[in-house]
Order: C-alpha cells, then structure tokens, then sequence
C-alpha cells in the first residue's frame, strides 16, 4: 500500500487539528469535572488529616479512576448518535479510523496521564495543606506498582464499554453496564454448570468450594506439582482480559463506527 | 461530479429511491420536490451520511459512504438542521478552516462583513439566523468542489437573503457543483443554472433554465387560458399559464410554475423538451 493510501486512513496533518479541536471542545466539561474529583479527593484528605486518621489517597484514586473512566468510555461515540451534531462530526474531514483512535487514545493514554498529574498535584497540595494547618502529616504515594497494575486491569473494562458506545445510540452507558452484569451472570452460571458436569460437583457445592478458596480446585492447583499450571492460567487469563479481550472490543467498535449513518442518529 | 447509478433507498417503512440515475457536472443545480420526496435524503446519500441501500453512488470518483478524508475535504453539506460547537466565532474558524485546504479566509471576512455578524461572542448564543449566515459563509469559503445547500433560505431575513445570493454568484467558480433543496425557488430562482424535480423516488425533470425557456414560457392573464395550455393556475389577479414557446427562448420563465406543471404531468413535460 503507497503512502498517499496510507495518508487515506491516517495522516498527522489531520490528526493534529482533530486532537487540538477535540480537547478545545471537551475543554470545558473536562476543567469542571477534574474540579469537582480533585476537590472530593483534598477534601477528603484535608478531613483526615484534621482527625489524624490514615488517608489512603491510592484507593480513592483507583475508584475515582475506574468509575469516572467507565463513565466517560461508556458514552465516547454518543455525539455520533445525537441529531444534528452526529452530521457534523462524521463529515468533518477526518478518517473514521483518525476519529476513532482520538477517541481510543483520549479515553486511556490520555485519561491515565490526565488523571495521574491531577492525582499528584492534588495529593501534593493535600500534603502541603494538611502540613500547614494541622501539623500532620499525610502519607502520600506518587507512584507504586498498583498504580500500573490498575491501569492495565482498566484496560478490560474500557474494552467493553468502548464497544458499548460504538453499538448503542441511546443511554449507552447504562446499556452496557446492564450486559456486563447480564454476560457476567450467564458466564459464571456457565462455569458452575460446566463444573458440575464435568467435574461430577453438585451446584450448590461448587459455589461454596470456589468461594473459600480451599478446595475444588484450588486444592488441585495448590499441590506443588500442579502450581505451574496455575501460574500459567492466571498469566493466560491475564493476557486474554487485558490485551487480547480489549483488542477485539476496539477493533469491532471501529468497524461498527465506520457503520454510523444518519438515520441511527435520535 | 457526482454518479449516481440505480439508486436504491428508503427507511423502514419507507422506501424512497428505487433505480435512481443521475449525472451532475460542474454547475449549480436546484433540487425540487414536495414535502417527504427525498431531497435530504439525497443531499446525505451524496455527503455519505446515508448509504445506499442498492446501486452505486460515486462523488468525485470515491464512494461517499467510504467517508475517506481526500472526498469530505471537498464536500460541504448545510442541512436544514445545523450544529455549531459553543465556540467563539474567531476560536471555529481558527480550529475548523485547517480541514479545507483552499480555505479562503479573506472570502469569509468579506461574507462576515457583507451579513454584518458579530466576531465576538459564542456562536450557539447567536439567533438561528446568525448561525445560518456565518455556516453559509465558512461553507463557501471552504471552497470545496461541491457544496450541498438544504434550504439555505430558510430563516433569513430579505436583505440576508439578496446577500446570499450576492456572495454565491460572486464566488461561484465554474469547477464546482452547487446543489440547492429548496422548497423556496423565489429565492434562488436567479442563481440555478438548471433545475432537478425528484418525485416518488425519481427526478422528473432535470433541464437547465436556458433550455426550458426555448420550450416553454409563462403568461400571465385576466381570463382562463383554457384547458389548450400545458399547465395553468390560477392567482390573485386572474391565471398564471405554461405554454409552448414559439420562437426563440423567452425570459421570465417561472420557475414555481414550471415545478407545478411538471409535477401534474411529467409526461407530458418531458416529452415536449425531447421534441424541442
């Protein structure tokens, strides 16, 4: 493929106007909302600090994090949905495949480094305040390997919402939310069913095995000779939620965009 | 300019187009048709904001559904129904005008000037016109290769809309296409070099306004006509008649008129304009 067909379906002379107008645009909504979980998050910390009670400034930001990003993931592609808006987007002169990687990028690139600078400064300024008024310090935490780790286990929920998005016009969010929960129930329902019949163990016997955690198969895989399959599983089961899974769930929402019609739009 | 080939589409419980075929060249071209015809729909087909549901649309030799940048980059469509961001005017210009290479800035200064728009301010706190004027000034400074107008009219005031068609005909180039739906021909009436009538998911009628007025020509007067005339109506002041023109064009064709008769009976027009 000659580069001139390649600069079709990417070129930087497009991509850099459609970031600059996109975050122009969003700019706004993105300053009030970074506000208002920065002000939760040194409010919280400051009430801590006056108490003398131990913050813990990573779990705050792990749930601000995942429950903010779903929520924006969740509805990225509603503007291709809203009349007369939807027209306007889809004909500006950008690929589908520009407009959909701004949106892949500013939904996980850009919401991790953006919420992680907001996260320091604000920690940060909670340090520096809580130091100042009440003589005590909080603990605070830059950076620690959670902090990856929850970005790589938000990569599968951004999947599937991302994906959510894309197919669904109205209340996307909340849609995909409720076929999170609906897939998630049929999945483990399979699972249980799977193990009572292959595995010759009665339901209700499974549930409680497989939530102590002792035996089922956790004794199985707890014998030494067999915790390198175990090993190999959780590695497996990793690789699968946080790239392979997420992969699909990007790919498919890109071929569903490049489907948006006007007439989808309400 | 734009191919269209055996055009199939509808919505749900709607078809609209069946076997469509049409043929733009460079030129300005109003699209006609009553209420529910297609017209927007045929404006959206062409912009790829609709895809056809059978045969082929071609725009500029690209599909439009393929929404490949070379082809949105020459195409600016103005729906009924507009969006503006809430930007300053100044902050759109600087961040949209980058998407159309030959954007001619000094094309809109004039046009903002000429509509007397305030630069200062959002654009989504302006009044529905405003928003129209300055959307009808960026379009035709983007000096893209087709420009597809859906009632560009509608919601200007007279003096806005003498402006328009002022700064339409002043920068009409001759390599572009210019596609006007209208359901308000007055207002255009002067700028369309040839008309296109689309009825129950076909076009009708497609001659320029040269070669209807070798054809055909408008008479007003006080007493019926008789049923011996192509078409008449009746108006205010006694009957407005279609009749066959004898000799060489004659201006003053009506063009409201011309739509009427060829809706009653597009036979009967076509086959008076293949004779001629």
């Amino acid at each position: 493929m000659g580069v001139k067909k390649l600069s079709g379906y990417f070129s930087l002379r497009r991509f850099g106007p459609l970031v600059r107008l996109s975050i122009y645009n969003e700019l706004r909504r993105i300053l009030i909302k970074t506000a208002a979980a920065a002000g939760v998050l040194l409010l919280l910390a400051l009430v801590c600090a006056f108490f003398e009670i131990d913050f813990s400034f990573f779990t705050l930001y792990a749930a601000m994090f995942i429950i903010v990003g779903i929520r924006q993931t969740g509805s990225v592609f509603t503007g291709y949905y809203r009349r007369p808006q939807n027209g306007f987007l889809l004909m500006l002169p950008a690929s589908p495949e520009e407009k959909w990687l701004y949106n892949l990028l500013a939904s996980t690139l850009g919401w991790m480094v953006y919420s992680f600078i907001v996260y320091t400064l604000t920690v940060f300024a909670a340090v520096l305040l809580s130091r100042a008024f009440f003589g005590y310090s909080l603990n605070p935490v830059w950076w620690r390997r959670e902090i990856a780790d929850l970005w790589l286990g938000y990569l599968f929920l951004h999947g599937f919402f991302f994906l959510g998005s894309a197919f669904f016009a109205r209340s996307s969010f909340f849609k995909t939310l409720l076929w999170g929960v609906l897939l998630s129930a049929a999945l483990w329902a399979v699972f249980l069913l799977s193990c009572r019949i292959f595995l010759q163990v009665s339901l209700r016997q499974g549930i409680i095995n497989l939530s102590s955690g002792e035996e089922f198969l956790f004794r199985f895989f707890a014998q030494p000779e067999n915790s390198k399959i175990w090993e190999r599983l959780l590695l497996g089961g990793r690789i699968f939620c946080q790239a392979v899974l997420p992969l699909y769930c990007w790919f498919t929402a890109l071929v569903k965009f490049r489907e948006i019609e006007a007439k989808d739009a309400i | 300019m734009i191919i269209i080939k055996d055009l199939k589409f509808g919505y749900a419980k709607k078809p609209l187009f069946q076997e469509l075929k049409l043929n733009l060249k460079p030129g300005i071209y109003g699209l006609l048709g009553k209420n529910g015809a297609g017209k927007s729909s045929l404006l959206k087909l062409m912009a790829g904001l609709l895809y056809p549901q059978g045969g082929e649309c071609f725009v500029l030799d690209s599909r439009p559904r393929d929404r490949r940048p070379a082809l949105l980059e020459e195409i600016f469509l103005i729906g009924e129904e507009f969006f503006l961001p809430p930007l300053p005017m100044k902050e759109y210009i600087r961040l949209y005008s980058p998407f159309y290479p030959r954007f001619d800035r000094e094309f809109l200064e004039h046009a903002l000037e000429e509509w007397e728009l305030p630069r200062e301010g959002i654009l989504t706190k302006m009044s529905y016109g405003q928003q129209k004027k300055f959307l009808l000034a960026f379009g035709l400074a983007a000096e893209t290769k087709i420009l597809l107008l859906d009632e560009p009219t509608n919601g200007l005031d007279i003096p806005s809309k003498t402006q328009f068609r002022r700064l339409l005909a002043g920068h009409w180039a001759g390599n572009r296409c210019i596609l006007i739906s209208t359901h308000q021909v007055k207002d255009v009436e002067q700028l369309i070099e040839r008309a296109l009538i689309v009825d129950r998911g076909r076009i009708i009628f497609n001659h320029t306004l040269q070669e209807s007025a070798g054809v055909l020509k408008t008479r007003l007067s006080g007493e019926d006509p008789g049923e011996g005339v192509l078409y008449r109506e009746k108006t205010l002041g006694g009957w407005a008649s279609l009749e066959k023109a004898s000799g060489g064009p004659e201006p003053g064709l009506d063009l409201e008129l011309l739509f009427n008769g060829v809706l009653s009976a597009p036979e009967k027009f076509n086959a008076l304009f293949e004779e001629a």
